[in-house]
């Protein structure tokens, strides 16, 4: 993520409402962001919909450190977006915020994409 | 109808999909099943309302419903209707979807369940291995079907299809005679024959069987082109016991045409004289595939418990998702 790009910062849900161990997904500036409370209390924020089609991550699980997708079993790591299984597909990645229990997800100005594709071979 | 971000207006008959109409009137929307399974063609449903020629389309989620997102290849709208979606330059070569009209040709009945029909077109088609057609049987009753053959067979298409009696689409199949005619939605799906450099493993299971068939024709009659002909391919074939092994014979032909094709039946319930695998079609990879199975492509078709089965045990045994295609259908 290059560090000159202004990050705006859009407020989302509470803290309260996403426990530890679970994820749920939320629209920002009309895109659709994947919010993933870890294991250990750190939240992570990254595109909603899977890299594969037009699917939401959300309906998936997180089990484990894993998001698997419901609809083809893509799957990717929770800690950084890295896809397991397929390799080399990498999930958009938001900076996350916590304020007065409110999580902010952090949209680099002027990104026109935040959502990667990745098809199969 | 309106789609409000390309400011492009048109009119959807009376049972038509969404994605039908705007394909008539030159709009190309991203699609990819046509069946309401994979998502490609959502969008988001901006006022009006619609109503789906398939009820509860699979690919719509609790949260789709929420945020208004609809399958528009299974929608059809009740009322004016502005909806958000992205809107292509021209449609990907291997979904140059139309409508075309068919004439039935004949009806070859192989299994007391399974019946092979072939299908004449109006006009030449073109489709990739592996891809279907949409059947529209009667006023917004509409069936999926898959080409067992390749393009430009003397015979026309080739459909297996299974009776299910009392199922509203399999007895308009049924009814069907020599000579009739039916529109075709053509061709539908991502999960056909590519070159890709690898052995092949296709996995079928029951009418699953007809895409397979067309692939393993595909790799026959491309057998001495590098990529191919080079390599030992599996062709799984699971049927719940040998009387339902529809087209066996077909595909041993083929086998004898390209030995590198090894063509292995699977039932579940064996009879006296069956000297073949029984079992579960998972297990039987596990017993007859020699490399790595990271070093194959998959195709694999059949009923979703049975796809998802095979999905899962290929993921678990490290394939590289990307390297397995099969359509969902839920």
């Amino acid at each position: 993520m290059s560090e000159t790009k202004t990050i705006v910062w859009y407020p989302t849900i509470s803290i309260d409402d996403l426990w530890e161990g679970e994820m749920t997904d939320v629209e920002v500036e009309r895109e659709v962001v994947l919010l993933v409370h870890l294991e250990g209390g750190k939240i992570v924020a990254y595109q909603g919909i899977c890299p594969h089609q037009e699917q939401y991550l959300a309906d998936g699980t997180f089990e484990g450190g894993v998001i698997t997708c419901h609809a083809h079993l893509w799957q990717f790591e929770a800690e950084t977006g890295e896809g397991i299984n397929p390799k080399g597909c990498r999930l958009f990645r938001y900076e996350v915020k916590v304020e007065d229990g409110t999580i902010y997800v952090g949209v680099p100005e002027g990104t026109a994409r935040r959502y990667n594709r990745c098809v199969a071979d | 109808m309106t789609i409000e971000t390309a400011d492009l207006s048109f009119t959807v008959e009376d049972g038509e999909t969404i994605l039908g109409a705007a394909r008539r009137n030159g709009i190309y929307l991203p699609f990819e099943c046509g069946w309401g399974s994979c998502g490609t063609c959502k969008a988001t449903l901006i006022s009006g309302e619609i109503r789906y020629l398939l009820e509860n389309p699979p690919a719509i989620s609790e949260r789709d419903r929420k945020r208004g997102r609809i399958a528009i290849c299974q929608a059809t709208p009740v009322s004016d209707v502005i909806l958000r979606a992205s809107v292509l330059e021209r449609l990907p070569e291997h979904l140059q979807t139309r409508d075309v009209c068919a004439v039935v040709e004949s009806i070859v009945e192989v299994t007391p369940d399974l019946t092979h029909f072939y299908l004449r077109p109006e006009e030449a088609v073109s489709y990739e291995p592996g891809q279907y057609a949409i059947f529209r049987l009667g006023p917004e009753l509409r069936r999926a079907y898959s080409m067992a053959n390749l393009p430009g067979d003397e015979a026309g298409l080739e459909f297996i299809i299974r009776r299910y009696p009392g199922k509203p689409g399999s007895e308009a199949v049924f009814r069907l005679r020599p000579g009739s005619r039916v529109m075709l939605e053509f061709p539908y799906g991502g999960a056909y024959f590519r070159m890709t450099g690898r052995p092949n493993v296709l996995v079928a299971g029951g009418t699953g069987i007809a895409p397979m068939l067309a692939i393993a024709r595909a790799l026959v009659a491309r057998r001495a082109d590098p990529g191919i002909g080079e390599f030992p391919h599996y062709l799984f074939y699971g049927a719940r016991s040998p009387v339902d092994l529809a087209g066996l014979e077909a595909l041993y032909a083929l086998s004898a045409r390209f030995p590198q094709l090894a063509v292995v039946p699977v039932v579940d319930v064996p009879d006296a004289e069956w000297r073949g695998e029984t079992g579960l079609v998972t297990d039987v990879l596990e017993r007859r595939l020699s490399e790595p199975w990271s070093a194959y492509t998959f195709y694999v078709a059949g009923p979703p418990v049975m796809v998802n089965a095979v999905v899962r045990r290929l993921r678990d045994r490290g394939v590289p998702l990307t390297q397995v295609y099969y359509d969902a259908f839920g």
